[in-house]
């Protein structure tokens, strides 16, 4: 049986044994390699992937054991099985304790040998689905985009993997997040990640709309229903058959409109205004509100049945401050993005632009930080950003930003010392002094932490002379970070 | 220096052979895990239609040659296990020892060889008993394989005394057990070691 990754590595030092298991083991199909002794066996599995190694327990330079506490700690990919002629209680459990995939004793005669082929088969589908794992997590690990949201915050990518796991199922999906967290483009890619992909997504803002129209463009109405009404049309619901229909604000939708959403989705078939046939669809409802969930489930704003067929999952995206670490993956994206669409050429924002961006709250999340990012591309003069383009003429000079720092449960230490500095830094209008002695650090410290954040390589968590940040390479930061110029290392 | 009889001697070769056999037992596994494992492979490619006899023949050959250090092997363990005969052969007991050991050598990354087997059968006999020559030699052996890589065994004669010469090279210093000097002295072996070899020297 010949499996994906089928590879082997026999590690044994008689050279009749290896020759031997290798001709066995190339019967069966698989992709055979030799390795002399334990050591060389430790480099062949530094620079290729074997779904299996099969290590003798007595070996020169690396015995098993040894090669096994190797892979363990070099996080080595593979499946090993022992092959030992010493078969006592005390080697068998040191050798599973160490993670190996089996033990088998030798002579491999002809039973132990059928045990072997019926183990590997076993031990190459474990590799292979822990590989994919591996895969699946490092990908989300290293993801700076996903579909068309932006974020690189452990918060983002929280939501990615709750997509990634939602997507292929038909479940419901409610998506929580304040205006302009990009609500629709999770609806995106929820769509465009399951199998629903080449048929139609259809999105509808239900506060947009009046009831009557809201009515219609879900439902669709006969020819004559009602006046004026002198052809036919489908609604939403039919025209997203085989697709994704995304409701946003949907907790603003009429009571009656709810009950009827309600039953078309219990039922699977609608009803046009002034039609009498019931219609099936194929629909998968994706549905957003940025209201206070509770709030309006306790003054029946949105009915609490509707509520849970709705919120089969539900994913909160989280608002643009409790994501300071993608404000500047954000910011540069956009400015590359206006600055191409208007024939500009920016290279940057200027030092003053980033500290202001970095430490200011952004209430109207990404949708303000982008709208702010155009209109400082059509206003600047220069080849950078500067702090006058892209703060808004209202802000400057209040020293409007939140008095309050919002940190979720679980955030590290260093970021909630991140916002912390950012937020002082802000409220005191980008005064060092005096941020450094309301925070009770030292004005080093301040500074050393706002370049951190321009610089890309996060807040320092450690006092004046400890701090933890470091530039790039490894060298501490301190007095010598402060020479680095902003905007350069992100 | 601990009192030695004629019965602790045997109690001590019956040690020593315990430790030998155990040894020997891993390569005994070692060496029929390559006879099984080729045959397997003789007998299922002789199986298909397509197989051809040229293709097999490795196998076959690599099934042979275990079989013959399995043979060896067995020889040699059951030789030891009966008594020796009287006046005791030197050069039949020390080649057994010298067949467990250098297996059990080879598997740590160690070579054990005996050079000139002609000289050494021509040694004869002694009149030591056969319990007295195993300890001594094993032990001796023993020592000279764990403190170096390579070891050699050489047949010598020593005046008028048969001797053997176990030569060891980049080795630490040898050192003897108790036990092995106390049971040569009891024996009229005699035993010699200066950094580089163990000389053993034999009563007629």
């Amino acid at each position: 049986m010949k499996q994906a990754n089928a590879k082997v590595l026999i590690a044994d030092d008689e050279q009749a044994i290896t020759s031997g298991l290798s001709a066995i083991l190339g019967d069966e199909g698989y992709s055979v390699e030799i390795a002399p002794d334990g050591q060389k066996a430790l480099e062949r599995l530094s620079e290729e992937r074997y779904g299996v190694v099969l290590a003798d327990l007595k070996m020169p330079k690396l015995d098993g054991l040894a090669l096994l506490r190797e892979l363990q700690q070099r996080q080595i990919p593979t499946e090993c099985i022992i092959i030992t002629g010493q078969a006592t209680v005390d080697s068998a459990v040191q050798a599973m304790q160490q993670g190996a995939y089996d033990y088998i004793e030798k002579p491999l005669n002809a039973e132990k040998l059928n045990r072997l082929k019926a183990l590997i088969p076993k031990a190459i589908e474990k590799f292979n689905v822990q590989q994919k794992n591996r895969e699946l997590t490092s990908r989300l690990e290293g993801l700076t985009h996903y579909g068309e949201l932006t974020g690189q915050s452990d918060a983002m990518r929280e939501v990615y993997q709750v997509i990634d796991a939602v997507a292929p199922s038909n479940a419901s999906v409610l998506i929580l997040g304040e205006s302009g967290t990009g609500k629709e483009l999770v609806a995106r890619a929820v769509h465009s990640k399951s199998e629903r992909a080449k048929g139609p997504f259809f999105a509808l803002n239900c506060a947009a709309l009046p009831k009557e129209i809201l009515e219609n463009e879900l439902f669709g109405h006969e020819k004559g229903a009602f006046t004026g009404s002198t052809n036919e049309k489908p609604g939403a619901f039919e025209m997203s058959s085989g697709g994704t229909i995304f409701l946003d604000e949907v907790a603003e939708m009429s009571p009656d409109i709810q009950v009827k959403l309600l039953r078309a989705l219990e039922t699977r078939q609608v009803r046009r205004l002034g039609g009498r046939k019931e219609i099936p669809v194929d629909i998968r409802i994706v549905a957003a509100t940025n209201k206070d969930l509770q709030k309006a489930l306790a003054e029946g704003d949105l009915r609490e049945d509707l509520y849970y067929r709705l919120a089969v999952v539900q994913i909160d995206l989280p608002p643009l401050r409790e994501r300071s670490q993608d404000v500047q993956l954000l910011a540069t994206e956009f400015l590359e993005r206006f600055s191409s669409q208007n024939g500009k050429r920016l290279g940057d924002f200027d030092t003053p632009a980033w500290e202001w961006i970095l430490s200011y709250n952004w209430p109207g999340n990404v949708r303000e930080l982008k709208n702010a990012v155009e209109r400082a591309v059509i206003m600047a003069r220069g080849d950078k950003i500067a702090l006058n383009d892209i703060m808004p003429r209202h802000l400057r000079n209040t020293g409007e930003v939140a008095s309050t720092v919002t940190i979720q449960v679980g955030a590290t230490v260093s970021d909630a010392r991140r916002q912390l500095v950012l937020r002082t830094f802000a409220s005191t209008g980008g005064d060092s002094e005096r941020t450094a002695k309301l925070l009770g650090v030292t004005v080093d410290d301040v500074r050393s932490d706002m370049l951190a954040l321009i610089n890309g390589t996060g807040g320092g968590d450690g006092g004046s002379n400890g701090s933890a940040s470091a530039e790039p390479g490894g060298k501490p930061s301190g007095p010598a970070a402060k020479k680095n110029p902003p905007g350069k290392k992100r | 220096m601990p009192s030695v009889t004629s019965s602790s001697i045997e109690a001590r070769w019956l040690d020593a052979l315990q430790r030998l056999t155990s040894r020997a037992a891993h390569e005994l596994r070692g060496a029929l895990n390559g006879v099984s494992v080729n045959v397997e492979v003789v007998r299922s490619r002789a199986a298909k239609a397509t197989a051809s006899a040229a293709a097999l023949e490795p196998f076959a050959d690599a099934a042979s040659a275990q079989l013959d250090d399995v043979i060896e092997l067995t020889e040699a363990l059951l030789g030891l296990a009966r008594p020796a005969r009287e006046p005791t052969e030197i050069a039949t007991e020390t080649k057994r020892i010298v067949t467990l050991l250098a297996s059990a050598a080879r598997a740590d990354n160690r070579r054990l060889t005996i050079e000139d087997v002609t000289v050494l059968n021509g040694l004869g006999t002694t009149s030591v008993s056969g319990s007295a020559l195993r300890f001594v030699v094993c032990e001796a052996l023993l020592a000279a394989v764990e403190a170096s890589t390579k070891t050699r065994c050489v047949a010598i004669t020593d005046g008028a005394s048969p001797a053997i010469r176990i030569d060891v090279s980049d080795g630490e210093t040898i050192s003897l057990s108790s036990d092995l000097v106390a049971v040569a002295a009891e024996s009229g072996i005699d035993v010699h070691v200066d950094p580089s070899a163990i000389s053993i020297s034999f009563p007629r």
